[in-house]
């Protein structure tokens, strides 16, 4: 009896280990409230919501990133409540979660064979993921239908196998924030335009025992090196993906960044372990580092970590090509929704000029090339250095678990930062271990 | 004559589950409850530790095709796996014995009769009601280069210069994470270590001083023999949470910064929801399994022993 109740317990407790690993936390739920529609807008008015089946009916469940719910009166729910009105049949929840909770939570429940209709996804690999896992479904004819004229390099960010399977939503890249004291204090009164006067900037302020640059250590900013090298790190226009990172590109963007630490210890203590942004913020607003590098959402960050420190936004220092990492958020239509067309009709219309006021409203650019800027400019003009960086920005490699490339990449930077290598060996490791995952998953 | 025994025994065992046929009933929920949310997931994961499961494959032919031990051999020849069981065995033992020798420090002041015992009792206990999250927050900030005060207080003694990440260097980020958790999980075995030595008698103290034993003697040749019982069964029950504690390295460095602070339970959870490779992080799950369930027997084993006593 003993024996059996050892086996029991034992079953009954590890089942946890072997069940736990699914993602947590209560979703915070929403649903439109009774509202007043959007104001309509010049150029479209209310044709987005109105236009295509006007006979839709039925129940859509979409899941965002709660930076669109987590507010009062959210936009996105003014927009649901309209589209709710141009169709009387149907009806729409928006839930809004935290982006990791967001792909464990739609992994799993899509996985399990449900899941919401309409999933926002990051644009760093989560749409290859979830196409390669057979979770999203295609939507090249309907984009070619939809007259939407979605942005190139965040369109491309979502084709797997040469179909596109989600449309940007907003994209956001990298910009170079720097502090306008210490910019002054070396004598300088610009942001630097190239890597040799960065590299300048950089020598100078730490010879005056400043940082000279900082960032969160993960794919966004770390990619920023190599596209702006003209290195892709995997090519990914062939057949099959193809390692570049060790290439003569490569190879100079990586000793170019990994030597700002080793000739002048550019990067500050704090960057080490700035594992989420938060954390990153905190080595910039602390008024001893030059520059810091992020997307749009640092500015009010800085600007309320320290109201006191005085900073400026410009554009990434141009390396060989003028080029920035694209971050931001796509829409995808889940497979195993019994609501296909209606999905795909709300993702339309979410994408369309219409809903700009969504995005403009909280300071986000609208993945789209016929976008009003105005409200994004009057809110902050600092917004115009993302908006004229849309041109050149690069999705990450399109491969198949692009979140394991971008930890790869930045444990090679880390190994240097660390002194724990040189920047030649790292390279090479870099180089083995992406090969060696290009066999594993290809 | 053996017949008839036999179907005197089967009477009785109907007779038996008619009897009982309410308390039965009674459990029937819960039994079901934990075969539907614990036993099914947890052959299921068994079963997935031996098939071909990478999701982003799941058009491949070989998808969910049976793989033997293939994914059990692709983990134990994988470096960062040897890493992770490694990195387990050393969480999980220099947190026990930090745990222990804690935990027996401050229950024995505790058992002592002081004033104001039960607000100090109350405030020992604090730590292991505060969440899991809030805790890492904490410690994420106190640790922090700027504005933590470990560093404040070691640049003010003059041992830093300036400020140093704890967590972001590999030399110090187990330590660092080992040190959150034990201020976290020494509570829980404080009170059972407390609720022993609160059965111990005191005439037991009272004879081995009027025998001539001092302090220490009496702690040796009365306390710990007195408790050291229920002790090992707390003992094993917080190995088995330590071993299993995802949350308190997952939240504060992620197994990083360079594998440095991976474990078998941030490999697997990586393996499943980073790079979607479901059969080994299966795999990796049944190895913890096993090592758990080895605890659990030990556990089971030791309380039977105690009530046999």
């Amino acid at each position: 009896m003993k024996k059996i109740l050892a086996c029991s317990m034992a079953a009954v407790m590890a089942a946890a280990v072997l069940t736990g690993c699914a993602g947590g936390g209560a979703p915070a739920s929403t649903q439109a409230p009774a509202k007043e529609a959007p104001k309509e807008t010049a150029a479209g008015g209310s044709e987005a919501a109105d236009q295509g089946s006007g006979d839709l009916t039925g129940e859509l469940a979409v899941m965002v990133n709660n930076a669109f719910t987590g507010m009062e009166d959210p936009a996105i729910l003014r927009a649901a409540k309209a589209f709710e009105e141009a169709h009387p049949g149907v009806s729409i929840t928006v839930e809004g979660l935290s982006g990791k909770e967001l792909i464990s939570k739609y992994t799993t429940s899509a996985m399990a064979g449900s899941g919401p209709d309409v999933v926002a996804l990051d644009n760093s690999g989560w749409p290859i993921d979830l196409a390669a896992m057979g979770l999203i479904i295609p939507l090249d004819e309907q984009i070619a239908a939809s007259g939407n004229d979605y942005l190139q390099g965040p369109l491309e960010s979502g084709m797997y196998e040469g179909s596109y399977y989600s449309v940007p939503w907003y994209f956001n890249n990298t910009g170079l924030y720097y502090n306008k004291r210490i910019l002054e204090e070396i004598g300088k009164s610009e942001a630097p335009a190239t890597w040799e006067e960065l590299e300048e900037d950089i020598k100078l302020a730490t010879e005056k025992g400043y940082a000279g640059i900082s960032t969160r250590l993960d794919g966004y900013a770390v990619f920023n090196m190599f596209m702006a090298a003209g290195n892709p790190v995997i090519d990914t226009s062939g057949d099959r993906p193809v390692v570049t990172v060790n290439d003569e590109s490569g190879k100079e963007a990586f000793h170019f960044w990994t030597g700002l630490h080793t000739k002048y210890h550019a990067f500050p203590e704090g960057m080490k372990d700035a594992s989420d942004w938060a954390t990153a913020y905190t080595t910039f607003v602390s008024d001893d580092c030059l520059f810091f590098i992020c997307g749009d959402w640092a500015y009010k960050n800085i600007e309320t970590g320290n109201p006191d420190m005085e900073f400026g936004l410009a554009p990434m220092p141009k390396g060989k090509v003028n080029a920035v990492c694209l971050g931001g958020y796509n829409l995808a239509v889940n497979s195993n929704s019994a609501s296909q067309e209606l999905a795909w009709e709300f993702v339309r219309y979410l994408t369309s000029k219409e809903c700009d006021y969504v995005m403009t409203e909280q300071g986000r650019i609208p993945g789209r090339t016929d976008v009003d800027y105005e409200p994004i400019i009057a809110m902050n003009p600092s917004y115009q250095v993302f908006i004229d960086e849309a041109e050149y920005t690069v999705p990450r490699p399109r491969v198949k678990n692009a979140a394991s490339v971008d930890e790869k990449v930045c444990d090679a930077f880390k190994k240097v930062f660390f002194d724990q290598t040189t920047a030649e060996d790292a390279l090479n490791v870099l180089e083995q271990e992406l090969n060696d995952f290009i066999n594993e998953n290809y | 004559m053996k017949e008839k025994e036999k179907k005197k025994t089967l009477k009785l065992r109907e007779y038996s589950f008619r009897q009982n046929l309410h308390g039965y009933l009674l459990i029937a929920p819960a039994v079901i409850a934990i075969v539907m949310l614990s036993i099914y997931p947890l052959l299921q994961g068994m079963w997935i530790s031996f098939l071909n499961y990478d999701m982003t494959k799941a058009n491949s032919p070989d998808f969910g095709a049976f793989a033997g031990l293939k994914n059990y051999f692709v983990i134990f020849a994988n470096s960062k796996y040897r890493n992770a069981v490694v990195n387990s065995v050393v969480w999980t033992l220099v947190n026990i014995a930090a745990q222990l020798a804690l935990a027996m420090g401050v229950a024995l002041v505790l058992n002592e009769k002081l004033k104001g015992r039960a607000f100090f009792r109350t405030i020992a206990l604090l730590p292991w009601a505060i969440p899991a999250a809030i805790s890492a927050l904490t410690f994420s900030a106190l640790y922090d280069t700027k504005i933590g005060v470990f560093n404040a207080i070691l640049i003010r003694l003059g041992i830093f210069k300036e400020g140093y990440s704890f967590l972001g260097n590999v030399n110090t980020a187990m330590p660092a994470v080992i040190f959150a958790n034990v201020w976290k999980s020494t509570p829980f075995l404080m009170i059972f270590i407390l609720a022993a030595l609160q059965g111990v008698s005191f005439d037991m103290y009272e004879s081995a001083a009027i025998d001539g034993a001092g302090k220490l003697k009496r702690f040796l040749y009365v306390t710990l023999p007195n408790i050291k019982e229920p002790m090992a069964v707390a003992v094993i029950l917080n190995v088995i949470s330590i071993f299993n504690n995802f949350n308190a390295i997952w939240l504060l460095t992620k197994g990083g910064p360079l594998d440095s602070t991976e474990i078998m339970y941030t490999y697997a959870y990586r393996q499943a929801f980073v790079d979607h490779k479901f059969g080994y992080a299966a795999a990796t799950s049944v190895v913890i399994f096993v090592v758990i369930a080895i605890l659990t027997v030990i556990y089971v084993k030791m309380i039977g022993s105690d009530r046999n006593q």
